[in-house]
C-alpha cells in the first residue's frame, strides 16, 4: 500500500497530463493498460459473466419456468430392519414449478382394505425439483405388507 | 481497490510481478472481508429459504442493482482522485467474483448447497448471498485495509449526493441482514402503534447523535455553526428517509409483506428502519 501513493500521485499527473494532451494519448494507454494486472481482469470478467450469467437465469426462469403449483412424488427408497422395529426411507421430489412449505408425507401400512399402522413426518421445504429424504418407522414389516404413501398438504411459503 | 498496483522502480522485480502479488493480496482480504460481512447471513436459515422462495424478477433486479452501488461504494472508498470509471467497475466486478466463490464456497461447506439440489435452488441460494458478501469484499478495502496514513489518503470528499449515497449503501446493508428474519415479523407484532412512534424517535436520535460524532470528528462536510435545524433536516431527516426506503425495497424485494394489512406492513418497516438507520449514519462515519 505504501508504493499506493506514490503511484496515485503518478497517475493523477498522468491524468493531468492526458487532459492537457487530450485524451488517450498513446503513453497514457500503455501506463494504464501496466497498472492494471491481467489477473484482476480475468477476475472481474468472471464476476461480471457470474452477474450476467445468474441474471439471465433468473430472469429465463421467471419468463419461461414452469408456474405450475407443488406436486410432491414421492417413493420408497428402501425398506430396513433396525433394532426398534423397520424404517421405510422414502425420496420426495417436487415436480410442480413451486416451492411447498411443510409438506406432510404419511405411509399407511394395510392388510388388504383393513389399515394397520400410520405414520407421517413433515418437510420444511421442498423447492422445485429437488429432492428430500425422509424416513418413517414402522413396528410391522413393511414388506409383509401393502405399503400406501401420499402427501397430505402443505403451504406457500 | 482491492488491488494495489504498486510499482516499484527497482529493475530486479517487475512491476507486473508486483502488481499481480498486491492484486493477490487485495483479493484475500476482500475474501477476508467478505465472510466477515456475510457470515451472519450465511448462516440464517431463512436466508436459505428466500434462495428458491424469492421471486426470480427481484432477486435479478437486486443482482443488477448491487453493481451500480458496488462501483459507487468503491468510487467513495477509493483513493483522492482514483482511477476512474474502468477501475471502479472492475473493482465492482472483482467484488461480486468474490461474494459469489466465497457464498458457494461456505454454502457447500454448510451443506446448504449440494448435487441433489436442482440448478435454480442452487443459483438462487448462492446469488442471493453473493449481495452482501461482495459488499463486505467492498467494505473490507476500507476496514482491513493495511497501512496506517490510510484515512487521510482515501477519504474522498463526497458531496452532498455522495453522503446521502454513503448512508443507503449503509442501510441497504444492516436491513440486508435483518429483513429475511422471522424476529423481525414477530418484534412487529409485538410492539403496539406506542411502541412504534418511540422506535421513531430512537431511530432519529441514534441517527443524529451519528450526525453530531461526524461534525465532532470533523470530517463531515457541515461547516461550523450551521444551525442544528439544518443540520437535522438535510442529514437526520433525508437519512431516516433513506433508510425507510431502502427498508422498503428489500422488504419488497424478500416478500416479507406480501398479505399483510398496510398498518401491520408499516410497523415492520419501522423495525426494520431501525437497524437500516444505524447503518445508514454509521456508514458515513465508517466509509
Amino acid at each position: 500500500m505504501a508504493a499506493r501513493t506514490e503511484h496515485t500521485q503518478k497517475r493523477r499527473d498522468g491524468s493531468k497530463m492526458s487532459a492537457l494532451a487530450g485524451a488517450g494519448s498513446g503513453s497514457q494507454k500503455l501506463q494504464e493498460s501496466e497498472a492494471i494486472p491481467i489477473w484482476e481482469w480475468i477476475v472481474a470478467a468472471v464476476g461480471f459473466m457470474l452477474v450476467a450469467g445468474v441474471t439471465g437465469f433468473l430472469l429465463f426462469e421467471a419468463l419461461s419456468g414452469n408456474r405450475l403449483p407443488p406436486d410432491v412424488k414421492l417413493s420408497v427408497a428402501s425398506v430396513i430392519q433396525t433394532r426398534n422395529g423397520y424404517l421405510v426411507r422414502i425420496n420426495a421430489v417436487n415436480q410442480g414449478g413451486m416451492t411447498a412449505e411443510g409438506v406432510i408425507v404419511e405411509a399407511e401400512l394395510r392388510n388388504g382394505i383393513e389399515p394397520l399402522e400410520r405414520s407421517r413426518t413433515t418437510i420444511d421445504y421442498l423447492p422445485p425439483r429437488s429432492e428430500k429424504r425422509l424416513g418413517l418407522f414402522f413396528t410391522r414389516d413393511p414388506g409383509q405388507f401393502e405399503l400406501q404413501l401420499r402427501s397430505l398438504g402443505y403451504e406457500e411459503p | 481497490m482491492l488491488v494495489g498496483d504498486q510499482r516499484s522502480q527497482s529493475a530486479e522485480i517487475s512491476p507486473e510481478k508486483i502488481a499481480a502479488q498486491s492484486f493477490a493480496i487485495g483479493l484475500a482480504r476482500a475474501f477476508g472481508g467478505a465472510l466477515i460481512f456475510s457470515l451472519p447471513i450465511l448462516m440464517t436459515m431463512e436466508m436459505w429459504w428466500l434462495g428458491f422462495s424469492i421471486d426470480e424478477v427481484r432477486l435479478a433486479l437486486l443482482l443488477l442493482l448491487s453493481v451500480p452501488l458496488l462501483i459507487g461504494l468503491s468510487h467513495y472508498m477509493g483513493f483522492e482522485d482514483t482511477f476512474g470509471f474502468k477501475d471502479d467497475a472492475l473493482d465492482a466486478f472483482v467484488a461480486l467474483a468474490v461474494g459469489f466463490v466465497a457464498g458457494a464456497a461456505t454454502l457447500s461447506l454448510f451443506s446448504v448447497i449440494g448435487f441433489d439440489m436442482s440448478v435454480s435452488e442452487i443459483v438462487g441460494k448462492v446469488s442471493i448471498q453473493a449481495v452482501p458478501g461482495s459488499i463486505g469484499a467492498m467494505f473490507a478495502q476500507s476496514e482491513l485495509g493495511g497501512k496506517e496514513g490510510k484515512k487521510e489518503e482515501k477519504r474522498r470528499h463526497a458531496g452532498y449526493g455522495g453522503e446521502l449515497f454513503i448512508m443507503a449503501a449503509g442501510a441497504l446493508f444492516l436491513a440486508f441482514n435483518v429483513a429475511p428474519t422471522e424476529e423481525m415479523m414477530l418484534i412487529a407484532h409485538q410492539m403496539s402503534i406506542w411502541h412504534s412512534i418511540a422506535l421513531i424517535l430512537v431511530s432519529l436520535l441514534i441517527m443524529h447523535a451519528f450526525v453530531y460524532a461526524l461534525e465532532f470528528q470533523g470530517t463531515a462536510s457541515i461547516p461550523p455553526g450551521t444551525p442544528f435545524w439544518s443540520v437535522f433536516l438535510r442529514y437526520t431527516i433525508v437519512g431516516y428517509a433513506i433508510a425507510l426506503l431502502m427498508s422498503l425495497y428489500m422488504l419488497w424485494t424478500f416478500g416479507r409483506t406480501e398479505g399483510l394489512a398496510f398498518h401491520q406492513s408499516l410497523s415492520i418497516l419501522v423495525v426494520l428502519g431501525f437497524p437500516s438507520a444505524v447503518g445508514a449514519a454509521a456508514a458515513r462515519l465508517i466509509l
